[in-house]
């Protein structure tokens, strides 16, 4: 049977005009209204904003029930159009480079390089969260305990979405800059403006454990890699003794800071030492052998490379950080006092804050004295994970979907 | 060890693998036979494979989930896995001969293109949310590819004007439990990013296209649901899934947006 467009029901048709228009609608603004995007109010704006969706969903579903709008909206092809749309700009969001201007204007003025603060992006997230809304809402009254996995999937991820949406405006992300026994109270957002915290950090001690350094063998003409065997091209010191080509190499001393002296390393105990090893090298289809030193270099001293060839040399990389920690002693205006060890995945947890180990001054690896920590308040969380659990239970619910195809069977569904 | 003699466990699970292919299509008299003797060494090859995971584990002192060659070796246990137990529960030969193929293919990938077995992991994948995240990815990848191995039989018979009208309820078991192990990862992954980074999704290229994939998989869900009958376009959904799938977990590293993503560990 043919259907006219906007003849009920509605279909897929009526779901890609509206999609298309909300894509229009969304250029238009991101055009032509001043401000560059979409810019959602700070609490509590932005509770009353979700109370007013809420409620005019619920208007929708207990008042325009029948309209075909609403009967579409809740229907599966409002819903596949609206993911459909989503999918399409998070396409976008993959591939173009997010948070840097571009050389293309088309890209600047449609605020491509920025989708998420988008009027596109807004309009297309409201047309989504309103169909699973009102999808949700469907089954939700009357409450059915066979509809729980339902609930659970579309609920949890309603609530999920429009928390996490709405948050986003007080969503604060600072970094501060900590130096060794210097208290610290200004910070600075994504924007590198400066904020003042209420309270201070010093930064105690920083600290990195490292990784044994690893060998690799280099050509001295061009300074590459030289081992084409993209598996055994590099060696820790911890692993000897190994093999580079048609060498063999064995590591007869380590010193994990050493200084050079004449044309020997010996153990130091200075700021910047690197490590350094001596090897002992055989080449295999000779017996040949030979002894030198190699050392990784650091901000302060250059690397040591050891010669075993006209072609060949021995290199040490620098050693790659296993673990970072600050030991740091928190301080508020009251002058409460607490001290704490932050790591990388073990944020520390404060008056509504939390505390991340971001990240150190990369360049003096483990002579450091500057540690970032990024402090995050994020008040609507409880929220969001309260749609992610209900979601992760929902997923259980999934493996037994024999019974969600037989119930569309029976009620006649297609 | 490691890395190092790979080739051997390859080659013993290639071949434990192919004589098991080849046992599926011999005509035999006996039904037990037909079935006992593909199982004994398709589950060989698994276990051949399923050591080798073992001892890198234990040689590399660290999950090794980190790498794409890892990440391809569980997948190509992972794959013939899911195929023999459809195998064994719905007697699905193709099945089972095409995910030893696709198991197969993906060990050869791997022989071809070893990488370094590099000990170190740095501290942000050091946590409690690492293991089930990766596992629980790799089980979804694996039966999502199951379920467009269904799905490509399906269109090649619709080609040949051969019937498969039980192709899509199989695609659907499949997809269902795939998608249930998505959720759980791409969830697992919000939870670990907001305690190693701070937030628990910023649209970074690699969460992008996680997110893509998945609702690609929810069109097909949905679309399956309300269309009982429209087979043939349920089955291109579910190609064109794949194909998203393909882009987030290789292409990923490959676009332009993907300079400053924290997640691209290439080696
Ligand atoms: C976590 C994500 C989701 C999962 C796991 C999920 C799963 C399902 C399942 C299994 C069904 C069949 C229901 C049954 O047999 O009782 C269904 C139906 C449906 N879903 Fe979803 N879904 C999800 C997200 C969404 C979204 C984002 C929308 C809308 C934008 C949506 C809208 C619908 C609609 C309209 C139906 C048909 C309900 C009916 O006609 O009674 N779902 N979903």
């Amino acid at each position: 049977m043919r259907r006219n467009t906007w003849q009920a029901p509605w279909s897929y048709r009526e779901g890609v005009i509206i999609g298309g228009g909300l894509v229009f609608l969304g250029v238009v603004w991101q055009v032509f209204l001043p401000s560059s995007g979409f810019q959602l109010p700070f609490w509590p704006g932005n509770l009353y904003m979700g109370l007013i969706f809420l409620a005019l969903l619920f208007t929708l579903h207990f008042l325009l029930k029948s309209t075909s709008v609403v009967k579409w909206l809740a229907s599966v092809p409002a819903a596949v159009t609206s993911a459909a749309l989503y999918c399409g700009l998070a396409i976008l969001l993959g591939i173009i480079p997010q948070g840097q201007s571009s050389g293309s204007p088309i890209v600047h003025v449609l605020g491509l390089n920025q989708l998420t603060s988008s009027w596109v992006f807004a309009l297309a997230n409201l047309y989504f969260l309103t169909s699973l809304g009102l999808a949700t809402l469907k089954r939700l009254f009357p409450f059915k305990l066979k509809n729980l996995g339902y609930l659970l999937n579309h609920a949890g991820l309603w609530i999920a979405l429009t928390a996490a949406a709405l948050g986003s405006s007080d969503l604060q992300r600072l970094s501060m800059n900590c130096t060794e026994g210097q208290p610290e109270w200004r910070a600075y957002d994504g924007s590198g403006q400066l904020v003042e915290m209420p309270v201070a950090i010093e930064l105690l001690d920083f600290q990195i454990d490292e990784y044994p350094p690893k060998l690799t063998l280099v050509d001295n003409e061009t300074g590459r890699i030289a081992v084409p065997d993209k598996k055994n091209a590099f060696f820790s010191v911890a692993d000897s003794s190994f093999q580079l080509l048609d060498y063999r190499v064995e590591v007869d001393r380590l010193l994990p800071e050493a200084g050079l002296i004449g044309d020997r390393f010996e153990p130091v105990n200075e700021v910047g030492s690197p490590p350094a090893a001596r090897l002992t090298v055989t080449r295999l289809s000779t017996g040949d052998s030979q002894s030198g030193w190699v050392s990784s270099g650091s901000f302060r001293f250059q690397p040591y490379a050891f010669k075993i060839s006209d072609q060949y040399s021995l290199v040490m990389l620098p050693p790659e950080p296993r673990k970072y920690q600050s030991d740091i002693r928190v301080m508020t205006q009251e002058g409460q006092q607490l001290t704490a060890t932050l790591e990388v995945n073990k944020p520390l947890k404060l008056g509504g804050w939390k505390f991340y180990q971001l990240s150190y001054h990369a360049d003096m690896g483990k002579w450091s004295d500057m540690s970032v920590i990024e402090l995050v308040r994020d008040p609507w969380i409880p929220v969001v994970y309260l749609g992610i659990f209900m979601m992760l239970a929902g997923s259980l619910f999934l493996f037994r979907h024999g019974t969600y195809k037989k119930k569309g069977l029976e009620n006649g569904l297609d | 060890m490691g890395w190092i003699n790979f080739e051997y466990y390859a080659f013993a699970a290639l071949l434990l693998w192919g004589v098991g292919s080849v046992s599926l299509y011999l005509k035999t008299d006996k039904q037990g036979i037909g079935v006992r003797v593909p199982a004994l060494f398709s589950a060989a090859g698994l276990a051949v494979l399923m050591l080798f995971i073992l001892l890198l584990w234990l040689k590399i002192d660290r999950p090794p989930m980190r790498t794409l060659g890892e990440t391809r070796l569980w997948y190509s246990f992972l794959l013939p896995a899911i195929g023999l137990v459809s195998f064994l529960r719905w007697r699905y030969k193709w099945l089972l001969a095409y995910s030893l193929l696709m198991g197969g293919l993906f060990l050869l990938i791997n022989i071809l293109h070893p990488e370094t077995y590099d000990k170190s992991l740095m501290p942000a994948l050091q946590s409690v949310w690492f293991i089930p995240h990766v596992i629980v990815y790799m089980f979804a990848y694996a039966l999502l590819a199951a379920s467009s191995l269904v799905a490509l039989k399906a269109v090649y018979q619709d080609y040949r004007g051969k019937r498969w009208n039980t192709l899509p309820n199989l695609a659907d078991n499949f997809v269902y439990l795939g998608f249930s192990f998505l959720t759980m990862g791409l969830l697992f992954g919000a939870l670990w990013a907001k305690e190693a980074w701070g937030h628990y999704w910023t649209w970074d290229p690699k969460e992008t296209w996680a997110f893509i994939t998945w609702t690609a998989y929810l069109i097909y869900i949905h679309y399956r649901y309300k269309h009982q009958h429209r087979h043939k376009q349920a089955m291109w959904i579910l190609l064109i899934a794949f194909g998203l799938l393909m882009v987030c977990w290789f292409g990923v590293n490959y676009l332009p947006s993907a300079q400053n993503s924290v997640h691209t560990y290439t080696s």
